[in-house]
């Protein structure tokens, strides 16, 4: 299932709960590890030089400066290396949201394997004028499933026994959700498919009375099995069930509930809201509060 | 001497002078390259006249541009310098009763009591732009020797002029000096930096011509100088 | 030694050469080189001969060495009022010196001159609205550029990046394959938020053809997408050239004037083959510089504009605005407080200043938008013009150079500085980098992006 993947590190304390997700992924599907580290966003103009992920020095990137820097990642994992067969490291100069993208358009991998900021992102070396940061630039616009890792992932993925599928009925929660049966089918584990009503009551949002939102989360219930389930075959152990409130905070809380292993969700790519600030912001918001790693899916 | 300074020798001088400018003038436009400036001079004959009538007529405006604004010293000084030194050589009486021996025509006369004034603040202000010079850093830095040469021929006239006027010493002395003085002003004027006094006009010519044919002119902007 | 491996008089003309040089860590054995390459005196004075006509040689005649020029040159200003960075003093101890001794000048004299070329003057032109005579000491200085530039005394990213054009016609190694590629791929990257998005490449009688700054291809293609999200919303029949579609020139920061004359001509070309209405650039300055204004001199036209009418981005986004061709969400108006930086190369030396400022009162809720002081054609160079932005060896002067900019901006109280420029845009982030101010800074594109009323028809369908 995942023959290839794609891990982006900063090889540093931000990204090694991704990379101990990371590696035993590869070790338990055999897969190529492409691990891709961006030196640095060419701050000079039209400059060689660029300004170092790790150091923040002003460096001129040339071969000398590579192999050390490849070593360096090679120190780094020491300890984790030999899990996977076969591995590669790559580096890259550029704005690290789009070099990943870049590197995913090229080699196709199966999974894009991250920690939540592959930089400090306050720091205006990587701000990119008043735009989103990496991770949400990179979520809106991969074509392959991209996995971000946190906190410390209680399973590293080495045995799986509850994904929670989170929708919210778009197109590509569509795609989520295939994924989600592919691998539940694949690792065997058990599937839960999860939808937060909104309703939080801010003063412009309608106010609902409990009647109305029952009647309303029951048709979703209703269309939730019709919609899913008949596509779930070979998946005997799954639950559905819709909850009100703040979408975040129930899905984190539906998550813990049901001592997830991992949470998959989809990012709506017509929401054209989502590179900004303010939305895209339930699934920032999952990545930084769930207790296991959040697998979302664009397209 | 005084028969020789103002007979063939002002003969010479003025006739140096003038053709000289013309001469610098000439060269000066023929010398203009559309290709090598990056203007292109003769298709927007229009706009390039409008930009270097705008060029030239606001700078000479006592704080008529922004520049002359920013520096309302050098603005007093330079126009207390130029008005004297413009006006007084051929606008003072006794100048127009000498032309009028000479070549049969005179222009308009100043008053007597203007022009003292005038020559007044064309020295006085002289005198402080040389210490002007010398007191500011970022001037000192440019001076020359020559500078301080063509500022003293420039004020050398106007000086015996003075002294010649006030009858301090011997005024017929006094009097030949000054007319040599001027005389090498003159002379001096289309061979030196002082042929600014033409090249002045060809210089603001040109670079209105340039902002207003390539720099925005064409674009119906007026650059505000 | 006459010449140097690295540094020498010739130009780069091979993507091997090109190499050779990039692998010299910071220039390291070029600059070494440098301190003792010959001075060819005679090919010099010969050069000053033929081109050194009468504008020039009267601006060093008369210049009355009154430093009125000083005040006005925003290096001279930060320099805590160095008497060596006066306009007429860095002109007169360079060009005049060597005219003066007509072209007998040595290694020494030249290594020093193009430190004043490049690190001391941005060819901001700034000090030609302040002389007295009208002297533009910039000009002098771009032409000095190309006399060192001649004479293999020139700044190793610029001779790199001058050799860049002459072998990818791009400021950047970016194939012609790369940008269409890049180009088609990232407007893919955003058909769903915008159905109908399209990458026209090589349309014939468009009414638009876009030109873009080969880094934006290379390091941020959003720009690309976001050109052609506000195309399509604004219904325009438009489309980039495969060949001819770089706009910048760094051969004219690095005064290769052949270089300059082989980029535009591509574009040039580009107008030729796909003879669409007008021309349209990027949110770039010195690229509209050396495509708009100065181009048509470089390639001999007389009338000295491009083959179609061209204009700035700037110019699009005003009259798309004016015109109702874009519409702006008034309630999604910025509603922040705002400044805008005026770019010398086509405010002071274009006369744009009023089209950015019809894009700000469309953008800006009302009271929101502050004036930088000063502005328009007085405004200050962003402090990395001319080629000071890429200079490793100037960084420090450069870093300084900042301080200018970042002062005015304190002063505005803005949180947001509207920069549509490149160098502009890099220079404030650089000194938001090196000062930490506490500021944004975007292109228009993305600001307008954000606001806009999409007619319902472009909008995505639930
Ligand atoms: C229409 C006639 C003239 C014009 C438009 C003109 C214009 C100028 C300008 C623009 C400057 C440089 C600016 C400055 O120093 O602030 C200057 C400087 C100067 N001009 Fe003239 N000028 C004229 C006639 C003269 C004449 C007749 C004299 C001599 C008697 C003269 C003597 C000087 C001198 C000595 C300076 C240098 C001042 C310094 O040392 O700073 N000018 N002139
Ligand atoms: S202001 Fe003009 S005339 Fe005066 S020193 Fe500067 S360049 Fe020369
Ligand atoms: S062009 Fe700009 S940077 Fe250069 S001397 Fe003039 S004011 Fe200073």
């Amino acid at each position: 299932m995942f023959k290839k993947i794609l891990f982006a590190t900063s090889a540093t304390k931000a990204s090694d709960h991704a990379a101990r997700v990371a590696f035993n992924i590869s070790n338990l599907y055999n897969s190529h590890m492409n691990i891709l580290h961006i030196l640095g966003v060419p701050s000079r103009g039209f400059s060689q030089k660029v300004t170092d992920v790790k150091t923040r020095e002003k460096v001129e990137v040339d071969d000398e400066y590579i192999a050390w820097v490849k070593e360096e990642i090679k120190t780094y994992y020491a300890e984790l290396l030999p899990k996977t067969k076969s591995y590669e490291i790559k580096t890259l100069i550029g704005y690290p949201h789009r070099e990943i993208l870049r590197e995913i358009r090229k080699n196709k991998p199966d999974l894009l394997v991250m920690g939540r900021s592959t930089e400090s992102e306050g720091s205006p070396v990587y701000k990119f004028g008043s735009a989103g940061s990496t991770l949400q630039r990179v979520i809106k616009a991969s074509d392959c499933p991209v996995l971000l890792v946190n906190r410390p992932a209680a399973s590293f993925w080495g045995s799986i026994t509850n994904i929670v599928f989170a929708t919210d009925f778009s197109k590509s929660s569509d795609v989520a959700f295939d994924f989600a049966c592919k691998l539940a089918r694949n690792i065997n584990c058990e599937l839960h498919i999860f939808h937060a009503q909104n309703i939080s009551l801010t003063p412009e949002s309608e106010i609902f009375d409990q009647d109305t939102i029952e009647q309303r989360m029951r048709e979703k219930l209703r269309f939730f099995r019709k919609k899913y389930v008949s596509k779930m075959e070979g998946i005997d152990n799954y639950s559905i069930e819709v909850w009100e409130g703040v979408p975040y905070i129930e899905i984190v809380k539906y998550a813990r509930e049901k001592f997830a292993d991992l949470i998959i969700m989809a990012q709506d790519s017509k929401n054209p809201g989502s590179t900004t600030e303010e939305l895209g912001s339930n699934i920032k918001q999952v990545i930084l509060r769930a207790g296991c790693p959040v697998l979302c899916m664009t397209k | 001497m005084y028969e020789f300074l103002t007979g063939f020798m002002f003969w010479l001088a003025l006739a140096i002078c003038l053709i000289g400018m013309l001469v610098r003038i000439i060269f000066y436009f023929r010398g203009l390259s559309w290709q090598l400036d990056r203007v292109a001079y003769k298709e927007f004959p229009m706009s390039g006249f409008k930009g270097a009538v705008n060029s030239i007529y606001r700078w000479l405006i006592p704080f008529g541009t922004l520049g002359w604004r920013k520096q309302p010293l050098m603005t007093v000084l330079f126009f207390g310098f130029h008005a004297g030194a413009v006006l007084v050589p051929v606008f003072l009486v006794a100048h127009n009763l000498f032309l009028k021996e000479k070549l049969g025509f005179s222009f308009f006369a100043l008053n007597p009591f203007v022009a003292d004034i005038l020559t007044w603040a064309t020295v006085i202000c002289g005198l402080l732009i040389i210490l002007r010079r010398i007191a500011l850093p970022k001037v000192r830095i440019l001076t020359t020797w020559y500078d301080y040469f063509i500022l003293f021929i420039s004020l050398a006239p106007f000086i015996s002029g003075l002294i010649a006027r006030y009858e301090l010493g011997d005024y017929s002395f006094w009097l030949t000096i000054h007319i040599l003085l001027g005389e090498i002003l003159l002379i001096a004027i289309p061979f030196t930096k002082l042929s600014h006094v033409v090249l002045f006009f060809a210089s603001r010519a040109q670079i209105g011509m340039d902002f207003g044919i390539k720099r925005g002119g064409i674009k119906g902007t007026t650059l505000n100088w | 030694m006459p010449e140097g491996t690295l540094c020498n008089k010739k130009p780069i003309d091979s993507a091997e050469a090109l190499n050779t040089l990039l692998s010299d860590t910071s220039g390291e054995v070029y600059y070494r080189e440098m301190k003792s390459i010959e001075v060819d005196t005679k090919l010099l004075w010969k050069t000053i001969q033929n081109t050194c006509k009468s504008r020039i040689r009267t601006w060093l005649e008369i210049c009355a060495h009154c430093g009125m020029c000083a005040d006005s040159c925003f290096l001279y200003l930060v320099d805590d009022h160095n008497p060596k960075q006066v306009p007429a003093y860095k002109i007169q101890s360079t060009l005049g010196e060597i005219i003066r001794k007509k072209g007998n000048v040595d290694n020494n004299f030249m290594i020093k001159t193009m430190e004043i070329a490049w690190s001391q003057c941005t060819c901001c032109n700034r000090c030609a609205m302040y002389c007295p005579h009208g002297i533009d000491v910039g000009i002098m200085m771009g032409y000095l550029r190309g006399l060192l530039y001649q004479q293999g005394f020139v700044p190793w990213e610029l001779k790199i990046g001058a050799g860049m054009h002459r072998v990818y016609r791009a400021q950047m190694d970016v194939t012609n394959e790369d940008f269409v590629d890049t180009f088609e791929w990232i407007v893919e990257e955003y058909e769903d938020e915008y159905p109908g998005l399209k990458a026209p490449v090589d349309i014939q009688g468009a009414d638009i053809m876009y030109t873009v700054n080969a880094r934006e291809v290379k390091h941020y293609p959003e720009d690309l997408a976001e050109a052609a999200i506000l195309f399509h919303i604004a219904g325009e029949n438009w489309t980039v050239p495969s060949k001819g579609w770089e706009q910048t020139s760094l051969s004219m920061f690095a005064g290769d004037w052949a270089a300059c004359k082989m980029q535009v001509e591509t574009v040039y070309d580009a107008m030729e083959r796909l003879k669409p209405k007008i021309m349209v650039g990027t949110e770039c300055g010195h690229a509209h510089r050396a495509t708009v204004v100065e181009g048509p001199y470089w390639v001999g036209r007389k009338d000295g504009r491009p083959p179609v009418k061209s204009i700035h981005y700037v110019e699009w986004l005003a009259d798309a605005l004016k015109t109702g061709k874009l519409k702006i969400d008034p309630a999604k108006r910025l509603k922040v407080p705002v400044t805008l930086q005026d770019s010398c190369n086509y405010v002071r030396n274009h006369g744009l200043k009023s089209a950015t400022r019809e894009i700000i009162k469309h953008i800006v809720e009302p009271g929101y938008f502050i004036e930088m002081s000063p502005n328009k054609e007085h405004n200050y160079c962003c402090g990395g013009g001319g080629g000071f932005n890429g200079v490793g060896l100037y960084r420090p002067q450069r870093n300084k150079a900042l301080i200018t900019k970042r002062d005015q901006i304190l002063s505005t109280g803005a949180k947001l500085v509207l920069a549509p420029c490149h160098n502009c845009w890099d220079a404030i982030r650089d000194l938001e980098e090196e000062y930490t101010i506490g500021i944004e800074w975007s292109f228009l594109k993305p600001v307008i992006i954000k606001m806009l009323d999409i007619p319902e028809h472009l909008r995505p369908r639930e």
